[in-house]
C-alpha cells in the first residue's frame, strides 16, 4: 500500500514543480497558447491507451485463466518466461518492427503499447489464480460446481484483486509511454513533448509532459477506486502482489 | 444404504504401480456413521474421495442405494452429497450467508428460499442467525468457521455426507464441543455418515462403526465395542492403544448398568448421574476405594447403584446389551 502512495506522490511533486516553475517563469500563458491542441491531443493519447489496453486486458485475462488450468500447467511457465523476454525488447525497437509490417499512423503504436501492457496482466493473473489454496478449489468440486462455475464463482472473484493490480500497472505505465506514439506519427502527447524538444521550445513541451503526467495520476486513482468498488470487503485487505516492470 | 465393492484406486509413479486403495469392501447403513480410520497415507481420504468422485476408482464400485454411482453424472451426484474438509474450505470472498447457500444456488433455488435456510442452519448449528449471516469467514474463529463449513454441507438437505477429519484442525476444548454438538444434531437429522479420521477417541466417540485402514486395505471393522475389544490383531491393538479398556468405557454410560440400591451408602460419598460415562465411574471408584456408587438423578433423587463388578463383567462380555435400559 505504501509504495503506491509513494509513487503517486512521486509524481504529483514532479508536476507541481514543473507547474510551479511555469508559474514562476511566466510559461502558463505560453503554454496555455497550445490549448487547442492540447485538448485534441489528450483525446488521442487516451484513445491509444484505451485502444491497446482493452484488447490487452481481455488476451491476457483469458491468457492468464488458459495458463493456469490442469492441462496447461506444463507450458505455463515457458509462456511465461517468452512473455517475460519479449517485454525485455523496448518499446521504440517493437515500434520501429511495428512500422516495417504496419506502416505509419497509429497502428504499430497500438501494437507495441499493448504487447507492454500484456505482460503485467497475464503475470498477475496467473499469480492471482495460482495462489488459491487448492483444498479449497476441491471443496468448490467436491460441492457440485462444474469448471467454468468454479472459475467465475470462486477463482476470478478471490484472484480480483491481485489481477486489477496487475491491469492497473499496466495501463498507468502505458499512459507514460503513449508519448512513444509520436515517432511512427501515431499521434498523442507525445506530438508536443517531442516538437517541444526539437525546437527547444520549453513550454511546448510542458504543454505535453504536464498533461501526460495529470493523466497517469488520474488513472491511477480511478483504477484503485474502481478495484475497491469490485472487490468483496471479505477479500478487501489482502495484500497484493504488485508487479514492476 | 453405501456400499463399497472391491474397490481400488492404483496410481502409476516412476514407471511402478502404487495401490493408495488395494480393494476393499464396506457397507454403511441408513443413517450410520461410520468412521475410516488408520494412519495418514493408508488410502483413507482417497477412499471417501472416491464416492463423490473427485477420485476415479480403477476398480471396483460404489453403490448408493443399490445404484452404482459411476451411471450418474459426476456433477450432480456432488450436490446430492455434503462434503466438509479440514481445511474448512469456505470462500473467503463470500458471506456466511452466501457461503451456506452455494449448493442450493447451484441447484437453482430462489434467493428467499437460500436466505431463509441459512438462517434456519445457523439457528441449527447453535450460532446466532442475525448476527452471523452478514459475515466474511475472516471474522470467524476456527471452530465457527467449521460450524458453518457444516451447515453448508447440509444446505441441501443431502442424504450422504462425506466428511474429512472436519474437526482436525481445531483446538481440543472446541473439537470436544463440536463432536457433541454434531452428534445431537446428528440424532436428529439421521444422515449416512462417512468421516475419515486418524485419532481412535474421536472414532470410538463419534461412530457407529469403525473401518480401520492400513496400506489401503480394510484390516478390521465393525461396532467401536467389537474394534476395541480385538486383541488378536497386532496393528489393530497397537492402534487402539493398552488403554481400551477405558476407551470402551467411555462409550457406556451409567444408566446402562444401574442395578436396584441395597445398601445405605454414607451422606457426602463420591456419587454419579445417570448420564456420566462408565470411565467417570470408576475412576471414582478406584480413588475412593470403594466397590460400588450411589446414583442421583440430577434433582436429587436416588436411582441405584453402579458396583464395579459390572463394570468388570460388561468388558469381559463385549456389549452389554441385555442391561440397556
Amino acid at each position: 500500500m505504501s509504495s503506491k502512495y509513494v509513487r503517486v506522490g512521486a509524481i504529483i511533486a514532479v508536476v507541481a514543480a514543473l507547474s510551479a516553475w511555469a508559474i514562476l517563469s511566466g510559461g502558463v500563458a505560453a503554454i496555455l497558447k497550445y490549448k487547442s491542441e492540447i485538448l485534441h491531443l489528450t483525446q488521442q493519447h487516451i484513445m491509444l491507451v484505451a485502444y491497446s489496453g482493452g484488447p490487452a486486458i481481455v488476451v491476457g485475462v483469458i491468457l492468464g485463466i488458459l495458463l493456469t488450468r490442469r492441462r496447461a500447467r506444463r507450458i505455463c511457465e515457458p509462456v511465461m518466461q517468452v512473455l517475460s523476454i519479449a517485454t525485455a525488447i523496448p518499446t521504440l525497437a517493437i515500434i520501429a518492427l511495428a512500422m516495417m509490417a504496419l506502416g505509419v499512423g497509429r497502428p504499430p503504436a497500438l501494437v507495441a503499447l499493448f504487447l507492454h501492457a500484456l505482460l503485467p496482466i497475464v503475470r498477475n493473473t496467473v499469480e492471482g489464480l495460482r495462489q488459491l489454496p487448492p483444498p479449497e478449489l476441491e471443496c468448490a468440486r467436491g460441492m457440485g460446481m462444474t469448471p467454468s462455475q468454479t472459475l467465475f464463482l470462486v477463482e476470478l472473484p478471490e484472484a480480483l484483486p491481485i489481477i486489477a493490480q496487475g491491469v492497473r500497472v499496466a495501463l498507468v505505465v502505458n499512459v507514460g509511454v503513449a508519448p512513444l506514439a509520436y515517432l511512427v506519427g501515431g499521434g498523442g502527447l507525445g506530438d508536443l513533448i517531442f516538437s517541444g524538444i526539437d525546437l527547444f521550445e520549453p513550454a511546448m513541451m510542458l504543454a505535453g509532459a504536464i498533461p501526460t503526467a495529470a493523466l497517469a495520476v488520474s488513472l491511477d486513482f480511478l483504477l484503485s477506486r474502481l478495484t475497491r468498488l469490485l472487490v468483496s470487503p471479505g477479500i478487501r485487505n489482502h495484500d497484493a502482489i504488485v508487479t514492476q516492470n | 444404504m453405501i456400499r463399497l465393492e472391491n474397490l481400488s484406486k492404483h496410481y502409476e509413479r516412476d514407471g511402478r504401480q502404487v495401490a493408495a486403495v488395494n480393494g476393499i469392501n464396506l457397507e454403511v447403513g441408513r443413517g450410520e456413521i461410520c468412521v475410516l480410520l488408520g494412519p495418514s497415507g493408508c488410502g483413507k481420504t482417497t477412499t471417501l474421495k472416491i464416492i463423490n468422485r473427485l477420485v476415479v476408482p480403477t476398480g471396483g464400485r460404489v453403490l448408493v442405494d443399490g445404484q452404482d454411482t459411476s451411471e450418474f453424472d459426476a456433477i450432480t451426484l456432488r450436490r446430492k452429497i455434503g462434503y466438509v474438509i479440514q481445511q474448512v474450505g469456505l470462500f473467503p470472498h463470500m458471506t456466511v450467508e452466501e457461503n451456506i447457500g452455494i449448493v442450493p444456488r447451484l441447484l437453482g433455488w430462489p434467493k428467499e428460499r437460500r436466505q431463509k435456510r441459512a438462517l434456519e442452519l445457523l439457528d441449527m448449528i447453535g450460532l446466532e442467525a442475525r448476527q452471523y449471516v452478514g459475515r466474511y469467514p475472516r471474522e470467524l474463529s476456527g471452530g465457527q468457521a467449521q460450524r458453518i463449513g457444516v451447515a453448508r454441507a447440509l444446505a441441501a438437505d443431502p442424504p450422504i455426507l462425506l466428511m474429512d477429519e472436519p474437526f482436525g484442525a481445531l483446538d481440543p476444548v472446541s473439537r470436544e464441543a463440536l463432536q457433541d454438538e454434531f452428534l445431537a444434531m446428528q440424532a436428529r437429522l439421521q444422515k449416512t455418515i462417512i468421516f475419515v479420521s486418524h485419532e481412535i477417541d474421536e472414532a470410538v466417540k463419534m461412530a457407529d462403526r469403525i473401518a480401520i485402514f492400513r496400506n489401503g486395505l480394510i484390516v478390521r471393522q465393525g461396532t467401536p465395542d467389537d474394534v476395541l475389544a480385538d486383541n488378536d490383531d497386532p496393528f489393530v491393538a497397537s492402534f487402539v492403544g493398552r488403554d481400551r479398556a477405558l476407551k470402551r468405557l467411555r462409550r457406556h454410560r451409567c444408566k446402562e448398568i444401574l442395578e436396584p440400591c441395597t445398601r445405605t451408602f454414607a451422606p457426602g460419598a463420591p456419587h454419579v448421574v445417570p448420564e456420566d460415562d462408565l470411565r467417570t465411574a470408576l475412576s471414582l471408584l478406584v480413588e475412593a476405594d470403594l466397590d460400588a456408587l450411589p446414583c442421583f438423578q440430577p434433582d436429587g433423587n436416588l436411582v441405584g447403584m453402579v458396583r464395579l463388578e459390572r463394570i468388570r463383567g460388561l468388558l469381559e462380555n463385549g456389549v452389554a446389551r441385555e442391561a440397556v435400559a
